[in-house]
C-alpha cells in the first residue's frame, strides 16, 4: 500500500506582513506520494510544477515586487530512507550543511525546532547575493524552502523569519 | 553478392534508426554509487521510491547499468546478480574518493578572486545539472567567482552546454532560454561530447 504525504501550508502565510488571506488552495498532485494544499495572501500567485518523477516545485509569488520569492521544493532522497532531520547526529548535521553550502560564499547555518518538534536546518548566505534556505527531512523526504529576491539582493531578517514562519505551518497529515 | 551487400546495408542503416540505439550508448556501462552521505544506495523493484528494496549497494561500489535514458531519474541495473532500478542522481561514471576518516571538518572555504578567467580550456560537452541535495538550487553567474552576481537557478536533470571549463568553473550555455553564464563543474554531470568535442576534459566530481 503506498503511504501518501499530505502536506498542508497553511497560515504560515499569515506571518509574512499580516497580509489578509484567501481561502486554502487544493493543489494538484505533485507526486503520487502527497498532496499539497496552501493558503495563499492577498495578492499572492502560485506556480506548481513537477521538475522531474521525484522533485516538485511551487513558487509563491507577490505582485509587490518588493517581496521575495518563495519557492518549495519536495523530493525523495534515498540518502536518508526513513529519517527524520531529529534523527540526524551533530556529525550527520555538520555533513548535510557542508553538502548545501559549497555554493555560498560565506555561509552560515543554525539548527531550530519548533514547536510541533520538526526540526530544520536554516542555512543562509552572507553576502551581497544573498538567498537563504529552509530544510528538514521527514520520513526521507527532504522539504526545503528557499527565498530570494528577484535581484539576488539583501534579505532582511524579517524576511528570514517569514521563511521560518513557512515551514513552521507546514503540516504533514495521515495519508488518506 | 551485391543483393547481399545491399542487403546488409539496409540492415545497418534501419538498425541505426530503431529506438533501441537511444540504449546503445547508455547501456552496460559501469557507474559507481555516489552518495553525499557516504551511505548505502537502495536498489528497488520498479522506478519508484514506494516499491520494494531489492538490496542496498554500498558506497563506491560498481554497477552495470542495464537500460538508462540519459536524463532519466531512475535506470535499471545489476549488482552483483541482483537486478533492480537505483535512482541516477547517486550513480558516478568515475569511482568516488573513499569516505573520509572522523575528525574535524573544514569549513567551506573562500575562493579567492585573483584572475577568475585563468585556467579556461575549451571542452565542448552535454551536462544535466546535479545539485548536492534532491531539492538543491544550483546558480548561474554573472562571472566564474562566488561573489559575483547569480542570474538564474537551476533544478535537477536540466541539461546544459559546457564550453570551457576549468578545475572549479564551467562557462555554460542554456540553449533553451538562450542564455550564458557560469556554474561550479561539481554540480554538473557530463553526459556526451558535444558535436566538435572529445569531452575529454569532462568528470564527474
Amino acid at each position: 500500500m503506498k503511504k501518501i504525504l499530505a502536506v498542508t501550508l497553511t497560515a504560515m502565510m499569515l506571518l509574512i506582513n499580516g497580509l489578509a488571506y484567501a481561502q486554502p488552495e487544493k493543489l494538484l498532485e505533485p507526486s503520487a506520494t502527497f498532496d499539497l494544499e496552501v493558503t495563499l495572501p492577498e495578492g499572492a500567485s502560485l506556480e506548481q510544477t513537477m521538475v522531474n518523477d521525484e522533485l516538485s516545485l511551487i513558487h509563491i509569488l507577490f505582485e509587490d515586487e518588493a517581496m521575495p520569492g518563495y519557492t518549495v521544493l519536495i523530493s525523495y532522497s534515498e540518502e536518508y530512507g526513513q529519517s527524520m532531520m531529529a534523527d540526524l547526529t551533530a556529525e550527520q548535521l555538520e555533513a548535510l550543511y557542508q553538502t548545501i553550502a559549497p555554493e555560498m560564499q560565506d555561509p552560515s547555518y543554525e539548527m531550530r525546532t519548533l514547536e510541533d518538534g520538526i526540526v530544520m536546518m536554516v542555512v543562509n548566505e552572507n553576502t551581497e547575493n544573498d538567498y537563504a534556505y529552509v530544510i528538514t527531512i521527514y520520513e526521507g523526504y527532504f522539504i526545503q524552502a528557499y527565498i530570494a529576491h528577484d535581484n539576488y539582493a539583501p534579505l532582511t531578517t524579517q524576511e528570514v523569519d517569514a521563511l521560518i514562519a513557512l515551514m513552521d505551518n507546514v503540516y504533514i497529515l495521515p495519508p488518506t | 553478392m551485391r543483393k547481399i551487400l545491399s542487403l546488409l546495408i539496409l540492415c545497418v542503416m534501419l538498425l541505426s534508426l530503431s529506438p533501441l540505439s537511444a540504449l546503445a550508448d547508455s547501456t552496460g556501462f559501469t557507474y559507481y554509487v555516489k552518495t553525499s552521505n557516504y551511505g548505502a544506495l537502495n536498489m528497488r523493484e520498479s522506478e519508484s521510491t514506494q516499491s520494494a528494496i531489492v538490496t542496498k549497494i554500498p558506497y563506491g561500489a560498481k554497477v552495470e547499468l542495464l537500460d538508462y535514458f540519459i536524463g532519466a531519474t531512475w535506470a535499471s541495473c545489476n549488482y552483483n546478480g541482483y537486478y533492480g532500478y537505483v535512482m541516477t542522481r547517486y550513480l558516478s561514471q568515475d569511482k568516488p574518493s573513499p569516505k573520509p576518516k572522523p575528525g574535524p571538518t573544514a569549513a567551506p572555504t573562500h575562493t579567492p578572486s585573483g584572475d577568475i578567467y585563468s585556467g579556461f580550456t575549451a571542452v565542448y560537452y552535454n551536462v544535466i545539472v546535479r545539485p548536492s541535495t534532491p531539492t538543491g538550487v544550483v546558480h548561474m553567474r554573472w562571472a566564474p567567482s562566488k561573489s559575483q552576481g547569480i542570474f538564474r537557478d537551476y533544478y535537477a536533470n536540466e541539461p546544459l552546454q559546457v564550453l570551457y571549463a576549468n578545475d572549479t568553473w564551467c562557462q555554460v550555455y542554456d540553449a533553451q532560454n538562450q542564455v550564458f553564464g557560469y556554474m561550479m563543474r561539481q554540480f554538473l554531470t557530463f553526459v556526451e561530447p558535444m558535436n566538435g568535442g572529445d569531452g575529454s576534459a569532462a568528470s564527474d566530481s
